[in-house]
């Protein structure tokens, strides 16, 4: 009795009309979804990728990226380049796998050419896209580690990927936009000693590649976070055009090195690892095996790298490509990178579609996102591995 | 399944599928008449023998002296390891195509992709919205009288010329006799520049 009188003056309105606490089933009480922009600034975006997401308290319901933000419109300036301009273009798009790209090129070139290409620039080539793959990788799994809180990874990864730079400079020039293909060949052949330097850094990189694996996959906050978050399924994955090791988390062992033999895959040995269930953390193992797998493929592509020339003798001082249209696709360190290109016969291309792979993948996450929550957000957005240039381009 | 036979597959299925076909460089394309596009499509996905399971990517292609725009979808199967261009021309003026976002749903950024850039129109797309371009931006980049905007704000007068080459006799062959005002330019630009060097170490 005591205690409603008490109460009562508390609240001057008398019982049950100072406060009034109604306790509702899920449905019984209007709620409004409340819109969310993450970026285009936030860090797990890599770049400026902006998501709309709406938010029925903490459950993500609908995810809408906005792109564009960093579309240069390359497509149009390669109507303007010649084909050697061209390759310091493409560089550009995914800036994490600078050789990758441009070899996709040449090749297109010299496919629709007819050209020659000396064995000893293949075997280069595959080599430099092999350790550009690995330098790719590498980002990758340190900043994803670094989303999720772990800081140690980046450090790692980035020790690592000074060495592999060093490395690609000796022979390049450059550290990220490497302009180390032309049509027909290569710009220079490899330094003295390359190769042995070469073949420490497999070693080494294989040593601390443990690291990582000691750090995140063994790591119970980490599988905590990542397994069963954000699971796409295989063929959702096709449908929406998704390669790579995205794809290949999913279970599909999709590799255009393995399908359809560019360069010299098809003389080299190496798996194509697949995950199981398709979660984040699938695809992160997916790409901590990738690299197990480039390093294996650049260990044999020593012991088989021949002398000769570079570039055949004679290259024409302008490149035209015979009329016709075709499509030729590589698998770039995300995913497939393909050109498909529109020659009227002229020295510049009259189309040129750049199929990048952080595309179609980022095109998945209005799939990805929706029954989620906004803690894992992060977690799964940071395991589509993307790069903004490559998306807009 | 080899690119001739797919051609094949395709007109034996449906003769009306394909209004013709070509093999270049071993890589098959086919043009679908447009009230058949989806259907062709649909077939192309769901058939054992065909299975594009996969939408690789969509393309436009500007042809200003037929007045066409291609719309090339490019379909892989992952199952069957085979290539597809599936073509379509349309008009440049009021040109339509309708949308694959429901067969594949990887078509849907696509196809608002070379909508914003070539204006071409995607009938029933769930979302016809600017994807990589602004929205205030107004003109289709990707057309062929597009300028490149950098050429919009000041004339090249290089050799390379944006848009249908020889359409126009090219600007930039720079005539023998201007040669000699540039000269002339450049000596006295090179006059001014000597002179504040000795400005400076005069004190």
């Amino acid at each position: 009795m005591a205690m409603t009188e008490e109460r009562s003056a508390m609240f001057p309105g008398g019982p049950g009309e100072g406060m009034e606490i109604i306790v509702a089933g899920k449905g019984d009480l209007a709620t409004e979804e409340m819109v969310l922009n993450i970026g285009p600034q936030h860090p797990s975006t890599h770049g400026v990728l902006r998501v709309v997401i709406t938010l029925d308290g903490e459950l993500i319901t609908a995810a809408e990226p906005v792109i564009g933000y960093m579309h240069r419109g390359f497509e149009k300036l390669a109507e303007a380049r010649d084909y050697r301009q061209i390759i310091a273009l493409v560089n550009r798009h995914d800036w994490l796998s600078a050789f990758g790209n441009e070899v996709g090129v040449a090749l297109i070139v010299e496919k629709m050419l007819g050209l020659e290409v000396p064995p000893r620039a293949t075997w280069i080539r595959m080599l430099m896209a092999e350790w550009n793959r690995i330098l790719n990788h590498l980002m990758f799994l340190g900043s994803y580690g670094l989303e999720l809180g772990a800081m140690t990874p980046m450090f790692y990864a980035f020790r690592e990927r000074e060495e592999i730079q060093a490395l690609m400079e000796a022979a390049t020039g450059g550290r990220l936009h490497f302009t180390y293909c032309r049509p027909g060949g290569l710009k220079d052949d490899l330094p003295k000693g390359f190769l042995q330097h070469s073949q420490k850094l497999v070693k080494l990189t294989r040593h601390r590649l443990l690291d990582y694996a000691g750090l995140l996959l063994g790591n119970e906050i980490f599988k905590k976070r990542t397994v069963g978050v954000g699971v796409l399924p295989g063929d959702v994955a096709k449908d929406y055009g998704v390669t790579g090791p995205i794809l290949q988390a999913s279970g599909v062992a999709e590799d255009s090195r393995l399908t359809e033999p560019y360069l010299f895959y098809d003389q080299v040995e190496f798996d194509v690892p697949t995950g199981s269930n398709g979660d984040s953390f699938d695809r992160f193992h997916v790409l901590y095996q990738r690299i197990e797998q480039s390093l294996r493929i650049i260990e044999q592509i020593h012991d088989k790298i021949p002398a000769g020339p570079i570039i055949p003798g004679k290259m024409p001082k302008t490149i035209k490509v015979p009329e016709g249209n075709y499509y030729l696709r590589t698998e770039n360190s995300l995913g497939e990178c393909g050109y498909y290109l529109v020659s009227t016969g002229d020295k510049r291309p009259w189309r040129m579609k750049m199929r990048t792979p952080s595309f179609n993948n980022v095109s998945m996450i209005p799939y990805l996102l929706p029954g989620i929550l906004v803690p894992d957000l992060i977690a799964v957005l940071g395991s589509v591995f993307f790069v903004v240039g490559d998306v807009d381009r | 399944m080899t690119p001739e036979e797919l051609v094949a597959h395709l007109q034996e299925v449906d003769a009306s599928f394909v209004e013709r076909s070509d093999i270049q460089f071993g890589q098959a394309s086919v043009w679908i008449p447009r009230d058949k596009w989806v259907a062709a499509g649909t077939h192309l996905k769901e058939c054992g023998r065909c299975k594009f399971d996969m939408f690789n990517f969509m393309a436009g292609v500007d042809w200003p002296d037929d007045n066409q725009i291609e719309v090339v979808a490019h379909l892989y199967s992952v199952r069957r390891q085979h290539h597809l261009n599936m073509k379509i021309r349309v008009a440049r003026d009021d040109g339509s195509v309708p949308t694959l976002s429901s067969v594949w749903r990887g078509a849907n950024w696509h196809e608002r992709e070379t909508w914003e850039l070539y204006g071409v129109v995607f009938e029933g797309h769930p979302h016809l919205v600017k994807l990589l371009l602004p929205e205030a931006f107004e003109g289709f980049p990707l057309r062929k009288d597009f300028l490149l905007m950098t050429r919009e704000a000041k004339e090249w007068e290089g050799r390379e010329e944006p848009g249908p080459p020889d359409s126009s006799p090219r600007p930039g062959r720079v005539p023998q006799s201007s040669g000699v005002s540039h000269a002339g330019g450049s000596g006295g630009s090179s006059a001014e520049a000597v002179a504040p060097r000795e400005n400076e170490g005069a004190p």
